[in-house]
């Protein structure tokens, strides 16, 4: 009796229809450290942008005080180990890091890309090409991929532009007709593009060489309020944040649901309108919780 | 055998054959319920006197006519009311089908939901059909907004006077919405004829047979000349169509300019405005730009929204509109559509485009807070849980609502306050 029940566990296991449940995996975050203010002790305001960096480095886009921080995480210690003010980004919404050292800043008074050199000076304003019979472009948001790609949501136009790192167009997509307002893009290793549909509450992905669109998740709305930003991590999986409810969204590398972390709420570990967040190589998340005016970094784990 | 003569034995034949396919209905009728003969109707007729006034009237509805009580009552017992052998949907069903064809465009409520005495008098009426009352009457016995827009406008659409059905199907419509029996241009196309003097003129010379009429006119009425809707873009009042419009080519209707750039032109103080802001509303700023939210020829609504702003807003935002929904207390601008009261439509220098990114300066245009909470509240409080925040107002309340009294954020009687006063935590 014994061995059958054994055999009939062996083969139940190994067969294919335990593959599926082997292979979602649940992840979980768990509260590492938060950044509630610079060196100075001068609180952050506002911050909705942050952007992984090499190691355990990463940016923010302090956009209340109108400026950027470049932060040194050590174990759960987050320090400000710089801050770039500048006087062309008043009011700096999203921010990531070059492969140099360099920085790409999206401004929002002027809903413009600009690029800080790794000394912290102003490094002119980025040239987004106009389409053919098209509105200037108007950015919402940025991403930075594989050789420092620079991936862009124009929202005048309704496509995302992907420009090498000195600016000359590779290729730009076209949101679907049936998207309803572009908020945020993200790109993995491979180079995919996700674009987060806020409005139709969607992810669209566009892969490597691709030219169009094509619907990655279906509608999350029963699994987010207001979704706000987006990041891949190196395995292809994502992690939506839902500005409305707290909290963050993951899915798998194919859309699909894979759980839901954190939730509304003041203390650590809480989020209120998350802004934006970046999802590091070494398995660090890093949420700028805006309207909790601090940012905050989790280590994800499953 | 004369032609004539073969005419009336054909006749004669004929309504024997009829009589006799009549006959087995009555004697079924009969013999189901062991009636005598001929007692069918009658029977009822009896008791319900009072019925002899409705046979009297100018439509009776056949089965009454024929004395077919039974064809839709039971007469000894029944699961419903009146009587009625089935649910009134199903009995209505049973001779008149649906009345909705499959995959209808739009269907009139109250065939989904099988009232069909809503409308129809089962025994009979003064008005055809069976209708309770005749013409617009009834309809607008329901779709009382019509009527209190019909009773103020000063123009009123001619057909709307005679009736209702001279546009809309009473039950459904196959192809278009409102139950109309054709959609706009085409309905509207029956009537009003491009070619007739003046059209062509009233639309400045653009090809408009293609729109949708009521894009600009209100099918009913308005107080506008032309039953233009009550809010009119001064440039179409004007029939200045080429403000916005390049020449028609080969009849198609093409814009000057495409997303903000289109209403700079008139608008520049309020887009600069809308520009030197640090948040603008992402839709201001997409290739549609001002048309998400308002039309660019009439509305309905004031300042041109393409609906009301519950509606409008909630069409992108229906998880604000939902948790307002759920709210075990209402706040009225929320549950109201009253938006602007505490959020700027364009753009503002406050996160969630606040009017103020001081609470209290919001919420005090409504609540004398001072007299509601002796709380300290701003710089004079720091928020327990986080060392980056004042107590203010949405401290403890969320304005769109919550599942908790006053839309807290906890019981109020206890897990609220306990978030920070952790030291009186047992």
């Amino acid at each position: 009796m014994k061995s059958s029940l054994v055999t009939a566990a062996a083969i139940l296991l190994t067969s294919p229809l335990s593959t599926p449940l082997a292979a979602a995996e649940i992840l979980k975050l768990r509260h590492t450290a938060t950044i509630y203010a610079d060196a100075g002790d001068v609180p952050l305001r506002v911050p909705q942008g942050v952007g992984c960096g090499p190691g355990d480095t990463f940016l923010v886009a302090d956009s209340g005080n109108g400026r950027v921080l470049r932060v040194q995480l050590s174990g759960t210690l987050a320090q400000v180990t710089g801050i770039v003010k500048l006087p062309e980004i008043p009011y700096p919404i999203r921010v990531d890091g070059g492969s140099d050292g360099s920085m790409v800043v999206l401004d929002g008074r002027r809903r413009a890309l600009a690029r800080v050199r790794s000394d912290g000076s102003f490094g002119g304003w980025i040239d987004v090409p106009r389409p053919e019979e098209g509105p200037a472009p108007v950015v919402r948001s940025f991403a930075l991929g594989p050789g420092d790609a620079l991936v862009v949501a124009d929202v005048a136009a309704g496509r995302v532009v992907q420009l090498t790192t000195s600016g000359v167009l590779e290729r730009v997509i076209d949101l679907p007709g049936e998207a309803r307002g572009l908020s945020d893009v993200a790109v993995d290793a491979r180079g995919s593009i996700f674009a987060l549909d806020g409005v139709g509450r969607k992810v669209w992905v566009a892969r490597s060489g691709e030219s169009a669109f094509a619907p990655l998740s279906g509608s999350l709305s029963e699994d987010l309020d207001f979704p706000g930003a987006i990041d891949a991590d190196a395995a292809g999986r994502l992690m939506v944040t839902d500005l409305a409810g707290g909290g963050v969204v993951i899915l798998g590398p194919d859309g699909s649901f894979r759980g839901r972390q954190s939730a509304f709420g003041w203390k650590e570990g809480f989020l209120r309108y998350p802004a934006d967040l970046c999802w590091s190589r070494r398995g660090l998340v890093v949420i700028a919780d805006r309207e909790n005016q601090r940012v905050q970094v989790f280590a994800v784990g499953e | 055998m004369s032609s004539r003569r073969r005419g009336r034995v054909i006749l004669a034949v004929a309504v024997v054959v009829v009589a006799a396919a009549a006959a087995p209905v009555r004697a079924q009728e009969d013999s189901r319920f062991h009636l005598k003969p001929g007692a069918t109707g009658k029977v009822c007729l009896g008791c319900h006197v009072d019925f002899e006034e409705v046979l009297g009237r100018a439509s009776v509805h056949t089965p009454v006519k024929g004395g077919q009580c039974t064809g839709c009552h039971s007469p000894h017992a029944s699961d419903h009311g009146k009587m009625l052998a089935a649910s009134p949907d199903a009995v209505c069903a049973t001779c008149h089908g649906t009345m909705a064809p499959e995959g209808a465009a739009s269907v009139h409520e109250a065939v989904t939901q099988g009232q069909c005495v809503s409308c129809h008098d089962p025994h009979g009426s003064p008005n055809k059909s069976n209708l309770l009352r005749a013409g617009k009457d009834l309809c607008l016995q329901c779709h009382a907004a019509v009527k209190a827009s019909l009773d103020s406008a000063t123009h009123r659409h001619v057909p709307v006077d005679r009736d209702c059905l001279e546009c809309h199907d009473p039950h459904a419509s196959k192809d278009s919405k409102a139950l109309l029996r054709k959609a706009p241009p085409s309905l509207c196309l029956d009537c009003h004829k491009p070619g007739q003097a003046g059209f062509a003129q009233a639309h400045a010379g653009f090809p408009v047979t293609g729109a949708d009429c009521t894009s600009c006119h209100d099918p009913h009425g308005s107080s506008n000349r032309a039953i233009l809707w009550a809010t009119v873009h001064e440039p179409v009042g004007n029939r200045m169509c080429g403000q916005c419009h390049g020449e028609p080519d080969a009849g198609k209707v093409t814009l000057k300019r495409t997303g903000i750039d289109l209403c700079r032109g008139c608008h520049n103080d309020l887009i600069l405005e809308i520009g030197s802001r640090n948040r603008v509303h992402w839709p201001v700023m997409d290739g549609i730009a001002c048309a998400n939210c308002h039309e660019p020829h009439a509305s309905r609504t004031p300042s041109l929204l393409a609906a009301q702003p519950k509606q409008l807003c909630g069409s992108c935002h229906q998880d604000s509109i939902a948790r307002q929904d759920r709210s075990l207390t209402k706040h009225p601008p929320v549950d109201e559509g009253e938006c602007t009261l505490c959020h700027q439509p364009h753009a503002s220098d406050a996160t969630l485009l606040r009017a103020s990114d001081d609470d209290r300066e919001i919420c005090g245009a409504c609540h004398d807070w001072s007299g509601h909470t002796a709380h300290p509240l701003g710089e004079a409080a720091t928020d327990q849980r986080n060392p980056n925040l004042q107590v203010t107002c949405t401290s403890c309340h969320r304005s769109h609502g919550t599942s908790f009294k006053f839309f807290a954020h906890g019981d109020v009687k206890g897990g609220l306050c306990m978030q920070c006063h952790t030291q009186i935590t047992r």
